[in-house]
C-alpha cells in the first residue's frame, strides 16, 4: 500500500519533470494537439452554425405584402385570414395607411412635422408576415414563393417582398458548406490524429535513449510507460483549452464581424456545452493513445 | 553467482564477439576482465544484463539460467545486478540527484530514504558539490563517478564495471578501486573489466583475459607488481 502510494506521487513527480525537462518536445505536442482540435473544431462550428443561421436569418425574415390604396376592409380580412392559413407562417400584422403614416412620422424630427399636413405624407397599408422558424427549407421556400406568387396577382395587393433568389443562394451554401463541411472535417480528422501521433512519436522518438537508460537499471515496463501516459494526458488536456481558448478567439472575432460588417444580430454558439466536454476528452484521448502506440513500440523488444 | 557455460555470441552482422566462454564467479568474488578493444569484455558484461541474447552456451546470474527468464522478469534480475556501463548511460536531461535517485525510485523507496542514501553515495564519490547539475556539464570522471554511485546505491549483489577508470586520473582510480574493493568486502560480487594492464597489475584479485572473443587465461592468484 505504501508502495503504490510513493509510486503514484513518483509518477506524478516525474510526469511533471519530464514536461520541464523535454519543454520543446512537450510545446511541440501540446501545440500540435491544440492545432489539430482547433481544425476539427473550427469545422464542427461551422457545421454546427450553418444551420443556426439560417434560422437566425428566418426569426428576421418578413415578408411585407403591400396593399392598393383603394382595398376594403373586408379585402383586407379575406387576404390576413388566407395568410393565416399558411403553414408556414408564423404571425401576421395587418398595418394600416394609418398605421404606417404613424411610423413614418415617428421617424421624422417633430420640427419637420410641424404645419405639415398629414394627409400629405405617403403612406401605403401592408401586411406583415414573420415565418415559423423552422420552416426555411429549401421546399417551404419555393412554397412560400409560389403561394406570395398567387398572391401578387389578386387586384387588392400591390407588392410582395420576400428575397427568394437570396435564400435560395443561402441554401446552396450552407448545402455546399455543410456537405464540404463533413468531408473535410472527416479528413481533418484523420489528419490531425495522424499528425498529432507523428509528433508524439518523434517526441518518444528523441526519448528513446532514456527509455534503453531505465530499462537498463531495472524499470518495469510499467514504471517506464506511466510517466508518458501522464504526460501524454496532461499535454491532451493542456492542447484541448489552448484549442478552445482559440476558437472562443475566433468565434467572437466572427460574431463581432458578422454584427458590424453585415449589420446581422447573430450570436454565433461556440460549441454546445455538452461537447466542450467532449472536445477536452478527445485531446485527453489524442494525447494519451499517441503516447501509448509511440511507447509500446520500444518497449516491445 | 555468474556462471558462463560454452558461451558464444554472434552478432547479427556475422561478428563473433566471444566464443565458448566457460567461467564461474563465485558470490563474493572479486575478478577483473581484461583484453584489448573488441575482445568481447562489453558484449560479456551486455549478456549478464540481458540486453543481448545468448547464441549457444548458458548463462547463470545468482542461480538462474538467463535465457529461461520471462521478459518481465528481467528488470527484476536488473536491479539486482549494478552496472558501471563505459558509456556511462546517464539520463541527460536529468540532475545528479535523480541519475543516482533513478535505481532507488524504480524500487519505490520513501523519498526520505532516497534523499538520504543518494547523499551518502554523492559524499563517498565526491560528487557532494553538484547534485543539481545535469551530467552533459561534468567531466568524463565526474560522469563516471555519478554512474558508479547509481550502480552501488541500491547495494546490489552484483557490480559489473565495464572500465571504470578509463576516464579518471590515477589518483582518482585507486580511491575508486579502494571502493570497489570495499564492496566486495560487503559482500557483492564484482566484476571489473579493463583493457588498462597497469591498473590491473597492481593487484592480486583475480583475472580472466579475453582475446578476440576467447577466454584464454583464467589467473585464480595473482602476484601483484
Ligand atoms: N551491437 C553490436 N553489433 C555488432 N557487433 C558488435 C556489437 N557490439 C560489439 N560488436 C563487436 O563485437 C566485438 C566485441 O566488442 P565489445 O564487446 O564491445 O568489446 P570490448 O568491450 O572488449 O572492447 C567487436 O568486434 C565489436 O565490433
Ligand atoms: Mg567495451
Amino acid at each position: 500500500m505504501a508502495l503504490f502510494f510513493y509510486r503514484i506521487l513518483y509518477f506524478l513527480r516525474e510526469s511533471f519533470k519530464n514536461v520541464r525537462y523535454s519543454l520543446f518536445l512537450n510545446i511541440v505536442s501540446v501545440f500540435t494537439i491544440a492545432v489539430s482540435l482547433v481544425l476539427v473544431g473550427f469545422f464542427a462550428f461551422l457545421l454546427l452554425n450553418a444551420g443556426r443561421f439560417l434560422d437566425e436569418v428566418a426569426q428576421d425574415l418578413r415578408i411585407s405584402v403591400y396593399l392598393n390604396d383603394d382595398i376594403t376592409p373586408e379585402q383586407i380580412d379575406a387576404l390576413a385570414l388566407e395568410l393565416r392559413r399558411k403553414p408556414e407562417v408564423e404571425e401576421i400584422e395587418v398595418v394600416t395607411r394609418a398605421e404606417d403614416r404613424r411610423r413614418s412620422m415617428a421617424l421624422l424630427s417633430p420640427m419637420l412635422l410641424e404645419g405639415l399636413d398629414e394627409q400629405s405624407i405617403p403612406a401605403q397599408a401592408s401586411i406583415e408576415i414573420g415565418l415559423k422558424k423552422r420552416s426555411l427549407r429549401r421546399a417551404d421556400i419555393e412554397e412560400v414563393d409560389q403561394w406570395l406568387r398567387q398572391i401578387t396577382e389578386v387586384d387588392a395587393v400591390d407588392d410582395a417582398l420576400f428575397g427568394a433568389d437570396q435564400l435560395r443562394v443561402l441554401h446552396a451554401g450552407i448545402d455546399l458548406i455543410q456537405t464540404a463541411g463533413l468531408i473535410v472535417s472527416m479528413i481533418i480528422l484523420l489528419a490531425a490524429v495522424f499528425f498529432t501521433f507523428s509528433t508524439i512519436k518523434l517526441a518518444v522518438y528523441a526519448r528513446q535513449q532514456e527509455i534503453e537508460i531505465l530499462r537498463l537499471v531495472g524499470a518495469t515496463h510499467r514504471f517506464i510507460r506511466v510517466p508518458f501516459y501522464l504526460e501524454g494526458i496532461l499535454q491532451g488536456l493542456v492542447g484541448s483549452l489552448v484549442a478552445l481558448a482559440i476558437l472562443a478567439t475566433m468565434r467572437n472575432q466572427v460574431n463581432s464581424f458578422v454584427r458590424e460588417v453585415h449589420l446581422l444580430n447573430l450570436e454565433f454558439e461556440l460549441l454546445p456545452s455538452h461537447t466542450l466536454l467532449l472536445f477536452v476528452a478527445g485531446g485527453v484521448l489524442l494525447g494519451f493513445l499517441g503516447s501509448a502506440l509511440s511507447i509500446s513500440r520500444y518497449l516491445r523488444a | 553467482m555468474i556462471q558462463f557455460y560454452n558461451v558464444s555470441k554472434r552478432y547479427p552482422n556475422g561478428v563473433d564477439a566471444l566464443q565458448d566462454v566457460t567461467f564461474e564467479l563465485q558470490e563474493g568474488e572479486f575478478a577483473f576482465l581484461s583484453g584489448a578493444s573488441g575482445a568481447g569484455k562489453t558484449t560479456l558484461i551486455r549478456l549478464i544484463l540481458c540486453s543481448e541474447k545468448v547464441s549457444d552456451g548458458r548463462i547463470l546470474v545468482a542461480g538462474r539460467n538467463t535465457q529461461l527468464l520471462r521478459k518481465a522478469s528481467i528488470p527484476y534480475l536488473r536491479r539486482n545486478i549494478g552496472v558501471v556501463h563505459q558509456d556511462f548511460k546517464l539520463l541527460a536531461n536529468r540532475t545528479v540527484f535523480d541519475n543516482i535517485a533513478i535505481a532507488l525510485e524504480i524500487i519505490g523507496l520513501p523519498r526520505r530514504e532516497i534523499r538520504a542514501r543518494v547523499h551518502q553515495m554523492l559524499e563517498l564519490l565526491h560528487l557532494e558539490n553538484y547534485p543539481n547539475e545535469l551530467p552533459p556539464v561534468l567531466s568524463g570522471g565526474e560522469q563516471q563517478r555519478v554512474a558508479i554511485a547509481r550502480a552501488l546505491v541500491n547495494e546490489p549483489a552484483i557490480l559489473l564495471a565495464d572500465e571504470p577508470t578509463g576516464n579518471l586520473d590515477p589518483e582518482l582510480s585507486v580511491d575508486i578501486m579502494n571502493l570497489l574493493q570495499d564492496v566486495q568486502r560487503k559482500g557483492t560480487t564484482v566484476l571489473v573489466a579493463t583493457h588498462d594492464r597497469a591498473l590491473i597489475e597492481r593487484y592480486s584479485q583475480r583475472l580472466l583475459v579475453l582475446d578476440r572473443g576467447a577466454l584464454v587465461a583464467d589467473e585464480k592468484e595473482r602476484l601483484p607488481a
